[in-house]
């Protein structure tokens, strides 16, 4: 795994401008989660300056690639997934990680899934070998083990449009997003390998991903790693937009703010489609919070996994200003997993639902 | 004292989460964004002084301990808020420890009807103003550090944000402080809006660098959220018409929060990539609050200008100029270059000797055959500043802090011999210090007097704005 070095040198020479919106940092005031700092530490590692230690390792793992750094940088295109990834892998091949980050390793290893679930949840069947199917829907990871009922939900959808679909909604062989993100890239390349294989047995036309982490390491990091798909990936969200107006809906007359994941908001920019549905769905369409699309806060991500008590108090900061500003609000939409099981998680009264956004469309439908 | 037996000890005294003696902490808090820091990146690595040990209180009470148990061992102290200072106002000089005051970031009173805020010094500029947003409230002080500056840093540094020529400085903001003074004892001024009981004592702190005290609270003034904002951009061919109408907007009373002027080389530099294709110096103009005072401030602001032949461009550059404003890159692509440094020298004089500083200033630079970029910005009617970056290069990293340092020392050479302040909003750091002298000639010595009574042995922030 190599390091971008012109954007490390970016990051080390830059005046914070990120400081203020590292959700991570304001939770912890931990110095070393900061771009500027963190890089200025690996640098100096790769340098023999100092050694890596465990508090650095903290330090790093505590980024949850959130990516709004990215918002307010002032270099343009910045990205800052390759040195993040970087600096985990040189944390985890130094076993400086926190423990709970081998125990992932150990699942993802032994088990095919970051919670080292042994049962199997469901295999694909009833499935016609010889029939080349409209779809293959991959819920992915945090759709599988946090919120299933995303796929219930889509399942409904996709049958109430009639089309053809097999669902790959096992969880024996992790995609690789999760072993990516947290720096084990030998375990994630097998993984991918794996993975690669059991989608391209099957005959569809295209592929729709539920879990947005899933969606872009399908995108972005197979090709990379030489797994090349020659069938179109989708997320959810762009097939509903295009399918929304084939479906009977009630519209709604619901106070609905939508709160824009990282992963759609930033990493793979899906800002706008989210509201185009719920416009569908809804009649009050004020669905904003202040900081919105690519300025979205953060709900904590994968330090649920790692962190979980630094993560409930990301979450619950976040619901007590969507409860403090937003007084009308009676049901708050995300579209990621992990978004709805952090938020669902931190909730703590029960002033407003929380949903994903294809839960609340299967809602709705008539 | 051992590195470990003052970490202990600190632990036993505030709590073993509040202290660090991890290398990485001590080196993240031992750097600042001074142009310097990053020469010494290049060169060494490390900074060349480390602090010991780093503590991180969470209130009040915290530092008191913290500055009695120093005062007491003899041990320096420096002070940390967001680390967005640029003359080096946080760097350790000599061994010691450091306080980290991001821990003490809460919100501790909104009053809408005095229109305050009451805050603990270590919150983010932009997470107060965040806050206030939301709240339907700003503060209108807009620093180019404000993502990452903490109050306290700004009124130790006596900041400037971008709006100040409606707003003022952080001095016009501040009603009310609470300080730890060097003996440790506790300092609250109370909130007024103004009164005749002697000097502000306020303004011993503001400023001050963090050599009398640790500010720990502040009150500051806010506002409700404008109802209106309007940019106006103007050409001139000339500099010096349109630093003559500016000081005719202010001198006839208006209140533009911002006024912006570039010399030729900063308009293109800064504007061409947004689309400014003139041959000219751009003045960016804003009005804002009460919609009918902004359009009679606009009109009679428009007059003037256009009065002295400046070609009225829209509106278009200024809000892009606001939507980019912390678009510094070619000041920090600067820096990123071995042998390159960059930075700005913020002067400021009264209008009857603006021009000539700014003519002996850009005379300087050409000689030098160093390239400079400068605008005006932060107008009152009795002068303006001039805001010079400069980008140097240098064979390797050892002669870039060689020509840096003759830099600083020529232009403020130059600034005191007419008549102009070293220093509009930087502060003076290690950078300015060796000119203080000839800036405030006795008045160093009152400085020198209050440091030696609050604080004989020197213990907090020394090395910082004056030599003991």
């Amino acid at each position: 795994m190599n390091f971008d070095a012109k954007s490390l040198r970016q990051c080390i020479y830059c005046h914070n401008f990120c400081k203020f919106c590292c959700a991570p940092y304001l939770a912890t005031k931990n110095q070393k989660v900061i771009q500027t700092q963190k890089n200025y530490l690996i640098y100096l590692v790769n340098e023999n300056k100092i050694e890596p230690n465990a508090e650095l390792g903290k330090a790093v793992y505590l980024c949850n690639d959130c990516k709004r750094c990215e918002t307010y940088c002032i270099f343009e295109g910045k990205n800052v997934l390759p040195n993040n990834r970087y600096a985990k892998n040189l944390i985890f091949k130094n076993m400086l990680a926190p423990k709970k980050v081998y125990d992932i390793y150990n699942h993802l290893l032994n088990f095919g899934n970051f919670l080292g679930k042994k049962t199997r949840q469901s295999a694909v069947k009833d499935f016609d070998k010889n029939k080349r199917y409209d779809f293959l829907v991959y819920p992915g990871d945090y759709v599988n083990l946090l919120a299933p009922n995303i796929t219930k939900s889509f399942i409904k959808i996709l049958k109430k449009l009639n089309k053809s679909f097999i669902l790959c909604d096992d969880i024996e062989v992790s995609d690789g997003a999760i072993a990516l993100d947290l720096g084990m890239e030998e375990l994630a390349e097998e993984l991918m390998e794996r993975n690669f294989r059991k989608v391209t047995q099957y005959k569809f036309d295209a592929l729709i991903v539920l879990n947005p982490y899933s969606y872009y390491c399908f995108k972005n990091d197979y090709g990379k790693y030489g797994f090349k798909f020659d069938f179109e990936i989708i997320h959810y969200i762009d097939f509903m937009e295009r399918h929304i107006d084939n479906l009977k809906i009630k519209k709604t007359n619901d106070y609905v703010k939508y709160f824009d994941p990282c992963v759609l908001s930033r990493w793979i920019k899906i800002n706008e489609s989210p509201r185009n549905i719920l416009r569908v769905l809804c009649n009050n369409q004020d669905f904003d919070l202040i900081k919105n699309r690519e300025e979205s806060e953060c709900c904590g991500g994968n330090l649920s996994l790692i962190f979980p008590e630094i993560s409930r108090i990301i979450t619950e900061g976040l619901l007590n200003e969507i409860k403090s500003y937003y007084e009308k609000t009676e049901v708050l939409i995300t579209a990621c997993p992990l978004c709805l099981s952090n938020l669902l998680k931190a909730q703590n009264s029960s002033r407003f639902k929380i949903y994903d956004l294809i839960e609340y469309i299967s809602n709705n439908m008539v | 004292m051992t590195d470990n037996n003052l970490s202990k000890k600190l632990e036993k005294l505030i709590g073993k989460n509040k202290v660090s003696s991890d290398i990485g902490d001590r080196l993240c808090f031992s750097r600042d964004v001074t142009p310097l820091c990053y020469k010494w990146i290049d060169l060494y690595k490390l900074p060349p002084y480390i602090c010991d040990a780093v503590v991180s209180p969470e209130n009040t009470e915290d530092v008191i301990k913290i500055v009695k148990f120093a005062k007491k061992n003899k041990i320096k102290i420096f002070i940390y808020g967001g680390g967005s200072g640029v003359v080096g106002g946080i760097i350790p000089t000599e061994r010691g420890i450091t306080i980290d005051m991001s821990r003490m970031s809460k919100i501790l009173n909104l009053d809408k009807e005095s229109l305050t805020v009451e805050v603990e010094s270590g919150i983010i500029g932009q997470n107060l103003e965040d806050f206030l947003n939301k709240n339907n409230y700003t503060l209108r002080h807009f620093p180019q550090s404000i993502r990452s500056a903490s109050v306290g840093g700004l009124i130790a540094t006596k900041s400037i944000g971008q709006f100040s020529t409606k707003y003022g400085g952080i001095e016009n903001y501040v009603t009310g402080l609470e300080v730890v003074l060097p003996d440790g004892n506790i300092l609250r001024t109370k909130d007024k809006p103004r009164s005749s009981t002697g000097p502000d004592i306020n303004n011993f702190f503001i400023g001050s660098e963090g050599i009398f005290g640790i500010i720990t609270k502040a009150i500051l003034k806010i506002y409700k959220i404008p109802e209106e904002v309007r940019y106006h951009c103007f050409l001139y061919k000339d500099i010096f018409s349109a630093l003559d109408s500016i000081r005719e907007i202010m001198q006839m009373g208006l209140k533009p929060p911002v006024v912006r002027l570039y010399n030729k080389e900063e308009s293109h530099q800064k504007f061409a990539k947004l689309g400014f294709g003139y041959d000219g110096c751009l003045m960016i103009l804003c009005f804002e609050g009460n919609s009918e005072l902004v359009k009679a401030e606009s009109e009679i602001a428009k007059k003037i200008c256009e009065r002295t032949k400046a070609e009225n461009i829209g509106d278009e550059l200024g809000k892009l100029w606001f939507d980019n404003r912390f678009d510094t890159r070619h000041i920090l692509e600067k820096e990123e270059e071995f042998g390159g440094i960059s930075d700005a020298v913020e002067l400021a004089a009264p209008w009857s000797k603006i021009k000539k500083l700014y003519i002996d200033v850009e005379s300087y630079f050409k000689k030098q055959q160093i390239t400079l970029a400068s605008h005006f910005s932060h107008a009152y009617q009795t002068g303006i500043s001039v805001y010079n970056i400069f980008f140097l290069s240098a064979k390797d990293e050892e002669e870039a802090i060689e020509r840096f340092y003759t830099v600083w020392n020529d232009v403020m050479e130059i600034a005191l011999k007419d008549d102009a302040t070293i220093s509009h909003h930087h502060g003076i750091g290690i950078i300015k210090k060796d000119k203080l002298k000839k800036e405030l000639n006795e008045g160093i010595n009152i400085l020198k007097s209050l440091k030696e009574k609050l604080d004989p042995n020197n213990i907090i922030n020394p090395g910082k704005l004056i030599e003991k």
